[in-house]
């Protein structure tokens, strides 16, 4: 709201800020507000900058971004550049409404955290710690390493691409993302790459060691014979039908402990 | 094994370390399979270490927290864990048993923190704000990340003080009870992964799960190369499945806002 | 059918994406939501959020049980997601179909209070009884953040 003739433009340099101040967004987490102390601290240089001369305005730019705020970290910049660019907009007029800065971060941090959460924890995070567990179970300290490194590597780069992203095309990028069904397609990618090594750890990381014999053959051997780890598989199937049954995830944890019990009394397991 | 204080004072700091995760990037370094590195460091038993925090690790990889539910605290389940499985000599049986219970204490303390301290925070930055002092508001979010000193105190202490008496509920456990966990622990990540699976499954990329286990089981390949053939098939299938004009009218289509 | 109604402030996000639509195995999330139905910008993101296998539909409150009351909906099995308990009420009372309301993330405004200490479940004297009136009708209101949470029953708190 400025009436003064000298524009406030956002800069490389302040883009380069927000990527480096949302590093600690998560830090505050809170019951009330979940991230939004984060999310404030991340515009802070920012809003001195546009409001630094004028403490009322100031106060309204605080008080809108201490609202609630929860979005996946990994791709938060996004969102970080585009209300930037909302709130330069503000700075540089007289009549800019700022409800539009409070409703288009509402509207927009559930479902960008949704593409996030589905990207970052649905497949990246189990890529790397899969990988991460099957050279760590060997004893090889790479794999935690390894891990750190499969994860990171795609967080930083999204935080970093995405601020100008959000900040110079904003909703524009969200609109040509749908049209062009580059999501779909990046869902797509994502799940081939996430199912395949579970598909691995399937076969390689369960271990149902059954000692059942009839007439000196083990049972495990003839099932294993057909299709080498299909006990793996198959208990992963009965598993997965009981997942899917909507059984609650502890009372399948429970009966997976009594079962182990039960069958290692028996000497079956 | 006689836990020593510099041991415990060591396990503190990694507790820390894994708590910061939260300043850094949300780099995921305090789940089991990271932190696991860092207390056989600490323990110096680095190969044990590794392969109890990878056992956890698998146990736990479903559990997801999206958005605002808190699940168990596997963090601090994780690092105690590890840390006790080790000085019991319990192994893989100990660290399974130890974890969960673990996580679930820490998890009521962290919310003692969460509602007193961090609330304690956020009121102090509304002040803040009311006044226009954007530099109070920044200092109280990084005020926020103090909660985690007196947790990682806690956790230096529980693994001071906890290891005899950790010794003695172990060791009251009946062996068949022991036996039976380790058996299961072979089992319980069947759990994680169908939990997993559930979320990305659909008729189109079902065959992909039996891909990845076709090969490791036929070609003997290890989940790092299934990763990596997973890479390419999935570069090559998303290349290949660029929309063509027909489908995507139909997609239109379908993408109108009627019932 | 209806599987749900959910009264979440952040309507779809992560936990609705992804838990929420394969519990309840719905494959139509429904969206009911005044401001959202007339603004393109959140249309085009709650769109790139939804569940893949899933129809999503954004429509206002009125239209919503317009739509309801045609039968147009009965062939899906549907998750309706809400902003508030306003919302969900003015629905639910129309709509007999609607069976279950689910409290996830209520906002807090200034006269709510957190539900017996839940600080994501923030309700107002009006927001119980209106929940109340709800369950005189038979329908069955529960405070649940995720499936895998235990489900805890709304009781009258006032």
């Amino acid at each position: 709201m400025s009436s003064s003739a000298v524009e406030k433009k956002v800069t490389k340099a302040d883009l380069k800020q927000i990527f480096w101040r949302s590093i600690p967004y998560n830090a505050s987490f809170n019951y009330e507000r979940q991230l939004n102390m984060g999310w404030a601290y991340t515009l802070v240089p920012i809003l001195k900058k546009f409001y630094g001369d004028d403490n009322e305005e100031m106060t309204k730019a605080l008080t809108r971004h201490l609202e609630y705020n929860n979005i996946t970290p990994f791709i938060s910049t996004f969102l970080f550049g585009l209300i930037v660019a909302m709130e330069e907009k503000n700075a540089n007029s007289e009549d800019f409404d700022t409800k539009s800065i409070s409703s288009t971060k509402a509207g927009l941090m559930g479902s960008l955290s949704a593409i996030g959460d589905s990207i970052f924890f649905g497949t990246i995070r189990v890529i790397a710690a899969s990988v991460g567990c099957s050279l760590a179970l060997q004893g090889n300290p790479l794999g935690p390493i390894l891990y750190l490194l499969i994860f990171n590597v795609p967080n930083l780069i999204a935080r970093w691409i995405l601020v100008s992203k959000g900040y110079n095309l904003g909703v524009e990028f969200l609109t040509s993302v749908e049209k062009s069904g580059a999501m779909d397609r990046l869902f797509f990618g994502t799940s081939i790459l996430g199912l395949m090594v579970i598909g691995g750890m399937i076969g390689l990381n369960i271990s149902v060691p059954l000692q059942l014999t009839f007439f000196d053959t083990n049972l495990i051997d003839v099932i294993n014979g057909i299709v080498p780890n299909l006990l793996n598989l198959l208990f992963f199937g009965s598993i997965y039908w009981l997942v899917k049954k909507n059984v609650n995830v502890v009372w399948i944890m429970l009966g997976i402990i009594v079962l182990g019990i039960l069958g290692s009394l028996i000497g079956i397991l | 094994m006689e836990v020593t204080v510099m041991q415990a004072v060591g396990i503190g700091l990694v507790a820390l370390f894994a708590y910061m995760v939260d300043f850094c990037a949300y780099a995921q370094w305090d789940r089991p399979i990271f932190t696991c590195l860092l207390v056989g460091l600490v323990l110096g038993d680095v190969p044990q270490a590794l392969v109890l925090g990878a056992n956890l690790e698998l146990l736990y990889m479903g559990t997801m927290s999206i958005g605002a539910a808190l699940p168990p605290d596997i963090y601090t389940g994780g690092i105690l864990g590890v840390a006790f499985a080790i000085a019991t000599g319990t192994g893989i049986e100990g660290a399974v048993t130890l974890c969960l219970p673990i996580a679930s204490l820490a998890l009521v303390v962290k919310q003692f923190f969460y509602t007193f301290f961090r609330g304690y925070c956020t009121h102090r930055a509304d002040y803040y704000a009311s006044i226009g002092n954007a530099d109070g508001v920044a200092k109280m979010h990084i005020l926020s990340l103090l909660m985690w000193v007196p947790m990682a105190i806690l956790v230096g202490f529980a693994f001071y003080a906890g290891s005899a008496a950790v010794q003695t509920i172990l060791d009251s456990i009946p062996e068949f009870i022991m036996n039976g966990i380790s058996v299961a622990s072979g089992m319980i990540p069947a759990l994680g992964f169908a939990m997993l699976a559930k979320l990305t499954v659909t008729q189109k990329t079902l065959p992909f799960l039996f891909l990845g286990f076709a090969f490791v089981s036929y070609l003997g390949v290890d989940v790092t190369g299934v990763a990596i053939f997973g890479l390419i098939i999935a570069v090559l299938a998303v290349y290949f499945s660029k929309p063509n004009p027909a489908a995507a009218t139909a997609e239109v289509e379908d993408d109108d806002n009627e019932f | 059918m209806v599987k749900m109604l959910r009264v979440d402030r952040r309507l779809i996000h992560g936990q609705i994406a992804f838990s929420w639509t394969a519990y309840l195995n719905v494959d139509c999330i429904l969206v009911a939501n005044d401001d959202a139905a007339g603004d393109d910008i959140r249309m085009t993101t709650l769109r790139l959020a939804k569940p893949k296998n899933t129809k999503l539909i954004i429509k206002s409150i009125d239209d919503s049980i317009a739509a309801f009351k045609s039968g147009k909906t009965d062939k899906y099995k549907i998750m309706i997601v809400v902003e508030n308990v306003d919302d969900a009420y003015r629905l639910a009372k129309e709509v007999d179909d609607i069976q279950v309301i689910n409290l996830g993330n209520v906002k807090a405004r200034d006269d709510s209070k957190p539900y017996k200490g839940d600080q994501s479940v923030n309700l107002t004297k009006e927001d119980q009884i209106r929940l109340n009136e709800l369950m005189t009708l038979g329908k069955s209101v529960e405070i649940r953040m995720v499936p895998n949470d235990g489900i805890k029953r709304f009781k009258m708190d006032i």
